[in-house]
């Protein structure tokens, strides 16, 4: 049956694209130290902000918000790596899958989509990100469907997919009303302590002094 | 309630395989159980797992797995009636509904949904065997060869995760002494509470993270090139298990060209048994798959065995 390798194809891809993309933004963006610091205390901080509560409040999370908000204020790379070891690290408690990676993507295109706002509307403030995070958390969903339909569900049609999605709506309209709920209660606050570091943290070293 | 999920070193022979060899393992698994459709082929696999599972002492974790898989199970066998019409033996004749057509319910739509949730199944013991099998530690070491700086971030934050926790326990209840009531009010006055405590949480660990990476520049963190400390070496054992699953990977893509493994459903579903070279594949496949365990249970009986792996 060529469907049932359809499965194997979105899942391989899934992998092969999270550590291409892994690797090549890590070549790119020249890490130091104090980056990578703060790329693993934020994804740590979300990670457990996603496990603590996303087993007590099952899709509730202050997590997604804060991915959005990085990527807005350090960049669509530090964004993008915050967002892909969310899932990660959250998985090593909750449990890994062939989902893994495919939720890495998610994440981390929340993160660099926060960017993407900064780029496009300089002057945005936490309301815009209030509103993108609302659809994030339907978006999300959609693009999680697209593996589980691909795998578990025959034939690969465009009704199929509709069932898939419409039978998580509601966890997906959980998820973007928490985003939303978050984001307004918290966002701004955010905003202004991950400004502070940012601003903390670029150091310029003088040559021949 | 997480300790039984994760990885917890018990000295156990399954879990003495250097990372590359467990790695390989499981990729040959999960193409096998992503590319099989036969449920005799699914059902011997899940069988071996349950061995494996058996063998690294994670049987309550495993139940933990299967709950969550036999729910998302029965998703799929509701679904799948519903929209697949492929199916000849017709049990439930439906009303017709506007976006899906007429909803006639057949037996072979839904052995399909049970073989699909057979599979689901597969791979949540999969990642359940390789939570308890592989040390975390031991695979991001594997790739700090290639992607040093990303490795060392998830190790970083996978060691921050507990100590997050423990932190915010610690500022929860220092804000208590100072007559915080966080189960008092309204649910309005609750979030805000709850809000200054997220604030100290995040300005917090960021200034952590400021110390962390002072104190890695003090070290010379970035200053050259990385050097290692350790490496893990390749035995027979691992020699041995690679071998086994690369057998396994090519006799079963011999069979599946010859049709052992796959599995039509429609319009009516194939005998289960398709003639000898059906059990013979699945034999030899399970064979080379269960290398790894006819060494751990070598091990215990045979000390020739143990000498020489």
């Amino acid at each position: 049956m060529t469907g049932t390798t359809w499965g194997l194809y979105i899942t391989i891809a899934g992998i092969f694209s999270a550590a291409l993309l892994m690797l090549g933004m890590e070549k790119k963006a020249g890490l130091n130290a104090r980056q990578v610091s703060l790329i693993a205390m934020l994804a740590a901080f979300c990670a457990a902000g996603r496990m603590v509560t996303g087993v007590a409040l099952l899709f509730l999370q202050p997590t997604m918000f804060l991915v959005e908000i990085t990527g807005f204020v350090f960049g669509a790379r530090v964004g993008f790596f915050v967002g892909a070891m969310t899932p990660l690290i959250s998985n090593f408690f909750i449990g890994q899958g062939p989902w893994t990676p495919w939720q890495m993507i998610c994440w981390g295109l929340v993160g660099m989509s926060g960017a993407a706002v900064r780029y496009l509307f300089p002057r945005a403030g936490y309301k815009t990100i209030t509103v993108l995070c609302f659809v994030w958390g339907y978006l999300y969903g959609a693009i999680m469907d697209i593996w589980q339909w691909s795998v578990f569900i025959r034939p690969l049609t465009f009704q199929s997919y509709f069932l898939i999605w419409a039978a998580g709506f509601s966890f997906d309209s959980l998820r973007a009303a928490g985003n939303l709920i978050f984001c307004a209660a918290l966002g701004g606050q955010s905003i202004k302590i991950l400004r502070y570091f940012h601003k903390k943290m670029d150091v310029r070293y003088l040559e021949n002094i | 309630m997480f300790g039984k999920l994760y990885y917890q070193d018990k000295g156990l022979f399954l879990q003495s395989f250097h990372p590359a060899a467990v790695l390989v393992y499981f990729l040959v698994l999960l193409v096998l159980s992503l590319l099989y459709d036969n449920p005799l082929y699914l059902l011997s696999l899940l069988f071996l797992l349950a061995l494996l599972i058996n063998g690294v002492d994670g049987m309550e974790a495993w139940e933990g797995f299967l709950k969550v898989g036999v729910l998302m199970t029965l998703v799929v066998m509701v679904v799948n009636p519903l929209v697949i019409r492929a199916g000849a033996t017709i049990i439930w004749h439906g009303p017709a509904v506007p976006f899906l057509g007429r909803l006639d319910i057949s037996m072979e739509a839904i052995y399909f949904g049970a073989v699909s949730g057979l599979r689901l199944l597969v791979i949540m013991s999969i990642f359940c065997l390789y939570n308890l099998m592989v040390n975390p530690d031991n695979v991001l070491n594997l790739f700090s060869r290639a992607a040093g700086k990303s490795a060392l971030m998830v190790a970083l934050a996978t060691r921050m995760f507990p100590a997050m926790v423990r932190d915010l326990k610690r500022i929860k209840e220092v804000m208590q002494l100072r007559g915080v009531d966080f189960e008092e009010g309204s649910l309005w006055e609750r979030v805000k509470k709850y809000s200054v405590l997220y604030n100290v949480m995040l300005l917090s660990s960021l200034e952590g993270s400021m110390e962390i990476a002072e104190s890695m520049q003090a070290r010379a963190y970035g200053s050259g090139r990385r050097s290692v400390y350790s490496r893990k070496l390749l035995r027979p054992r691992d020699y041995l298990s690679m071998g086994g699953s690369l057998l396994a990977l090519s006799a079963a893509a011999w069979g599946l060209h010859n049709g052992c493994g796959r599995y039509a459903f429609y319009p009516v579903a194939d005998a289960l048994v398709g003639g000898s070279s059906t059990l013979a594949a699945l034999f030899v496949v399970l064979f080379y798959l269960s290398v790894p365990l006819i060494l751990s249970e070598g091990c215990k009986y045979c000390r020739f065995i143990k000498s020489k792996i």
